[in-house]
Order: C-alpha cells, then sequence, then structure tokens
C-alpha cells in the first residue's frame, strides 16, 4: 500500500485557487488551524470556504484575502465577539456570504457524504436565509404535500479536517474520549472530493487495528494525512488540550484594524516558515500550560 | 439580598422550564437559568446542549459550547445528529435564544444591522443553531436588551422565525410547530398575543418606570397603569444562583 504520508505544505498545494474548501470543527473547538495558517502562506485566492460553524479558521482566511465566498451558519470569535476581518469584508462587500443554520449546513455535508443530490429538513421555512445562499429551495413533499427546505449536496473540491491519530495509509482515528460533535467532521471528511487530514500524530499501523472502532475516516476517504501535533491551536482539541484564549484575545486585538492583522500575519504566519517555526514561536510552556490528557 | 437584572432574568428565565420539559440549552445566562430549574422546582428537567450532551454535572461553568468542560457528569455524549434530530421531531419544549435585534412578531435578526445585504452596516456572525431552535422548538425564551434599536417593529433580516409577520404567517409558512413564548428583557417580560401575536407587555421588572420601557421600545407599546412586576427570586435562590456562577462569568453585574 503506498503512503498517504504528505507534508502540510505538499497538502495545501493540492488547493487550487478558485477551490471550494470544507474546514471542519465548530466554534473555537478543533479547525484545521495549522493547515488555515498555510493556506495562507501559500496565499491562495478566491476560495470558496465552507463550514458548519466556523471561526477563527474562517477570519484569518477572510482577513488574509484567501476568500471569495464564505458559506457557513456562524463565523464568531466565541467570548470575545465578532470576527472582525469577516466583519470588515462583509461589510465592505469583498466577501459573498451564503447563510446556512447549523441544521442547514451539516445537510448540505450529510448529503455530500452519502451521494444525494440534496436533503430536506423543516428549518429555515419563513426567513430570509434561503434567499441569501441558492443552495437553499423549498420543496413540497410527495408524501404529505408540505413545504419541505431543501439542501443541495457540498461536494467541496477540498476538505480539510483536524484529528488525533492516523496510520500512514490515511486511516484516520478519534480518541475515545472526544467532543460528541464530530459527526460533522466525518460527513465533511466524506463530502471532499480531496480530503485532507491533519493529525495530531502519525501512529503503527498496529495501534490503529488495535481499536478499529476509533476510526472516523477510513483510507479509502483520505487522499492525505499529515503529522501536525497541536494543528488546532489556538482552538481546543478535545481532551488533548485546550484553547488558548491569551492567543485567541491577541488575535482579536491584532484584527481590530486591517494594519493590526496585517503585522500579525507577518508575525505569526509569513514570518514563519512552517507549522514546526509556528509551534517554536509559541513555545513550550504555552504549549504544555494547555494540554489537559485527563483534565475531565 | 436584592437580585441584580441578570439574576432576575435568569430567574424569570428558569420560571418557563417545567419539571420534565426537555430543554434545548446554549452558555449563558439560559445554562444558568436551566441549572437553577434544575436545582429547585424542575429536578427532572432534561437538558440537553448542542453538542449532544445530556444532563451534565460540570464542575466549572463552561464558557461556550466548545467547552469540553460541559462534558463531565453527563449521562450521555450522543452527538450533534440526535439533538438536532430530536429538534426537528419537536421533542423540545424549551429552547433558548439570545438575540441583538428582535421585532413585536419575535423574528430575530442575528445576520446584518443598517444597510444593505450585500452592504451592512454592521454584519453579525448569521444563525448558528437559532434558527434551527426557533424553527423547530415547541416554544422559545428570547433574551434580549431592551433598546429602541434592538426591539424594532421588523428586523431588518429575518435569521430566525418568530410569528414573522404575525397572525398565523408562522403556520402558513410551512413551519410546523413552535413560535416564541415570551421576550426577557433587562426591563421587562414581553408576550404575544394569541391571534395578532403582536408583543405586549406582560411585567416590567421591580423599580422599572414604565416611561422608560416606553421610550425604550422602537415600536409604540402600552404599558398599563396595573402592570405586573416580575417576580424576584428570594434570598435563597439568590444564593443558589451565585453559588453556580461564583466568578461572575455571566452573572457581571454585582
Amino acid at each position: 500500500m503506498t503512503s498517504k504520508v504528505a507534508t502540510l505544505s505538499e497538502a495545501i498545494g493540492l488547493i487550487k485557487d478558485g477551490d471550494s474548501v470544507a474546514l471542519g470543527g465548530h466554534t473555537l473547538r478543533r479547525h484545521p488551524m495549522a493547515a488555515a495558517a498555510e493556506i495562507v502562506r501559500q496565499r491562495k485566492r478566491d476560495l470558496h470556504l465552507i463550514g458548519w460553524n466556523s471561526g477563527i479558521d474562517f477570519d484569518l482566511l477572510v482577513g488574509a484575502g484567501c476568500a471569495r465566498i464564505a458559506e457557513t451558519s456562524y463565523v464568531g470569535i466565541s467570548g470575545f465577539g465578532l470576527a472582525r476581518n469577516f466583519r470588515r469584508a462583509a461589510e465592505a462587500g469583498s466577501i459573498e456570504i451564503r447563510e446556512h443554520s447549523e441544521i442547514s449546513a451539516l445537510d448540505m455535508f450529510r448529503a455530500g457524504a452519502s451521494g444525494m443530490a440534496f436533503i430536506a429538513s423543516s428549518v429555515l421555512m419563513g426567513t430570509d436565509v434561503p434567499a441569501t445562499n441558492p443552495r437553499i429551495a423549498t420543496v413540497i413533499s410527495p408524501f404529505d404535500g408540505k413545504p419541505y427546505t431543501a439542501v443541495q449536496a457540498a461536494h467541496p473540491d477540498v476538505a480539510i479536517i483536524h484529528a488525533h491519530s492516523a496510520d500512514r495509509h490515511g486511516n484516520v482515528q478519534l480518541d475515545a474520549l472526544h467532543w460528541p460533535d464530530n459527526d460533522a467532521d466525518v460527513f465533511v471528511g466524506w463530502a471532499g472530493k480531496t480530503t485532507i487530514v491533519t493529525v495530531e500524530q502519525l501512529v503503527s499501523d498496529e495501534a490503529i487495528r488495535e481499536h478499529p472502532d476509533f476510526t472516523i475516516l477510513p483510507r479509502d476517504a483520505v487522499t492525505c494525512v499529515v503529522e501536525a501535533p497541536y494543528g488546532a491551536y489556538p482552538c481546543c482539541c478535545d481532551d488533548r488540550y485546550t484553547y488558548d484564549l491569551d492567543f485567541v484575545g491577541d488575535y482579536y486585538a491584532a484584527s481590530a484594524d486591517p494594519a493590526g492583522f496585517a503585522r500579525y500575519l507577518d508575525e505569526w504566519v509569513f514570518g514563519l516558515a512552517d507549522h514546526d517555526a509556528f509551534l517554536q514561536k509559541v513555545g513550550v510552556d504555552r504549549l504544555l500550560a494547555i494540554t489537559t490528557k485527563g483534565a475531565l | 439580598m436584592t437580585a441584580t437584572t441578570e439574576e432576575l432574568m435568569v430567574f424569570a428565565a428558569s420560571q418557563e422550564i417545567r419539571d420534565g420539559n426537555t430543554v434545548f440549552v446554549g452558555t449563558g445566562l439560559p445554562m444558568l437559568a436551566a441549572y437553577l430549574a434544575r436545582a429547585t422546582h424542575a429536578p427532572d428537567v432534561s437538558l440537553l446542549f448542542e453538542s449532544g450532551i445530556v444532563d451534565p454535572n460540570p464542575t466549572h461553568l463552561a464558557l461556550g459550547v466548545g467547552d469540553f468542560r460541559l462534558m463531565h457528569g453527563a449521562t450521555s455524549v450522543r452527538g450533534l445528529h440526535y439533538v438536532l434530530g430530536l429538534l426537528q421531531k419537536g421533542s423540545i419544549d424549551v429552547g433558548f435564544l439570545g438575540a441583538a435585534e428582535v421585532d413585536r412578531h419575535g423574528n430575530i435578526n442575528s445576520t446584518i444591522i443598517g444597510g444593505t445585504y450585500r452592504h451592512p452596516g454592521k454584519r453579525l456572525p448569521g444563525s448558528g443553531g437559532a434558527n434551527d431552535i426557533a424553527s423547530s422548538a415547541k416554544s422559545t425564551v428570547i433574551m434580549c436588551l431592551h433598546r429602541p434599536e434592538r426591539l424594532v417593529d421588523r428586523v431588518r433580516y429575518v435569521t430566525s422565525p418568530g410569528f414573522l409577520g404575525g397572525n398565523d404567517e408562522r403556520e402558513q409558512s410551512g413551519l410546523r410547530i413552535g413560535g416564541p413564548r415570551m421576550i426577557i428583557t433587562d426591563l421587562a417580560v414581553l408576550r404575544f398575543h394569541p391571534v395578532t401575536r403582536d408583543a405586549y407587555i406582560s411585567s416590567i421588572h421591580p423599580g422599572v418606570d414604565p416611561a422608560t420601557v416606553i421610550a425604550r421600545t422602537g415600536f409604540p407599546i402600552e404599558v398599563p397603569s396595573d402592570v405586573a412586576r416580575t417576580p424576584a427570586p428570594d434570598d435563597t435562590t439568590i444564593q443558589l444562583l451565585r453559588g453556580m456562577d461564583p466568578g461572575g462569568v455571566y452573572l457581571r453585574g454585582r
């Protein structure tokens, strides 16, 4: 079997300008931040970002000018306030936003993952959301004659999620103890035409086979795996580490205006060769302080 | 002992939870309201969090729905689809919603303030799970600040449905159940007329001047001279509540 192990640079190199790129994670939890930073570093442009409940990941990519469309149910910096880069771009009209609720956002990934053209739901009706997302329409049920909301499947050119471990073949696992809305990440991963998974650690074939029930994405669903320890930082990563709210707060402050954010990008993204250099700059003390294994 | 405005709001919200209800909870003041109801009159309430966590007993207050500590002591972590499925099945008795802007029919805007959709004056985060709750829960309790720019005649953008244009418009839209039960503000409690679905003042908080309520409501509203005062929690309840948030994470105003 061929190895699916890639470097972060190689993996993100698969993204072309103009691609639709789905990002896993939720609010401040387990967004693939190392991958997002590499997208910025490689100066990708005109991306159609797709998420189900987004935060600092979307804000970073929008602020760095990588996105043309942002499609998700939410973009905010949890606990701090509005996502300031996202807000500025929205108010300037420089990005197109396609609205969702969480159910419709999940349904687009579920439909994409299961090969369905659309999935029906009973949310969003009567509101302004369907008119502001071409993926959402009304259908009449052939069974009860009532209207339902139809959400068209998402087939992202590239889907990126962050997980705990994988073997070299691309079998991806989450620890037994993980945050229970990971179902979303599974569908994000399955929906992708190309699926990149960053993991906290690459492990042996035997380690994967010891707990096949922990595998969320088998190798057939995965294009490449990248070892990126603390790859969700400053977001939290289940029981591996919690979020670094000081870092998020500094990010939030830096994003108050474009000049401040440009300095942030120079310092924390462009000025660093790769994710390893980023972790070096964050420093051992800070990483150990958020590492919470067994703290539940 | 006098309850702060936030404590009064949390207490009012907790009174909407009946024992045995299934309640959809976000973090913030609604989470405290649900914990308070469980600790007092509703020991058999079933608390569901968006992440699929059922009946947690955390040792620390969660800072957000992504806070891993929220899972502590839960009976089940059934996942997102379970909880969102319960919503669409109509199994949630009460859902709580915050609102940046809400109108007299209980429609919520959390998308844009001012300007046009393509060039908004202020871009907000979007629905998140709010539309799902507003569309699907049997009833919702909305909590927001009572300011003329926040409590308006008609929201600029309907992110989450209340009674839409009033009367039976919600039912006609295809939405199957629900609708807002009340709006709890920092000044008053508003409920909805059973036919027109227009908001009216149900009670005003102790010490609040009726003129202030009128001035801070962004649409014409009456405050009857014999208007009820929102019940305040007793000392035991206030102490219980403060014990739930000793660090003042959500109960900031004291």
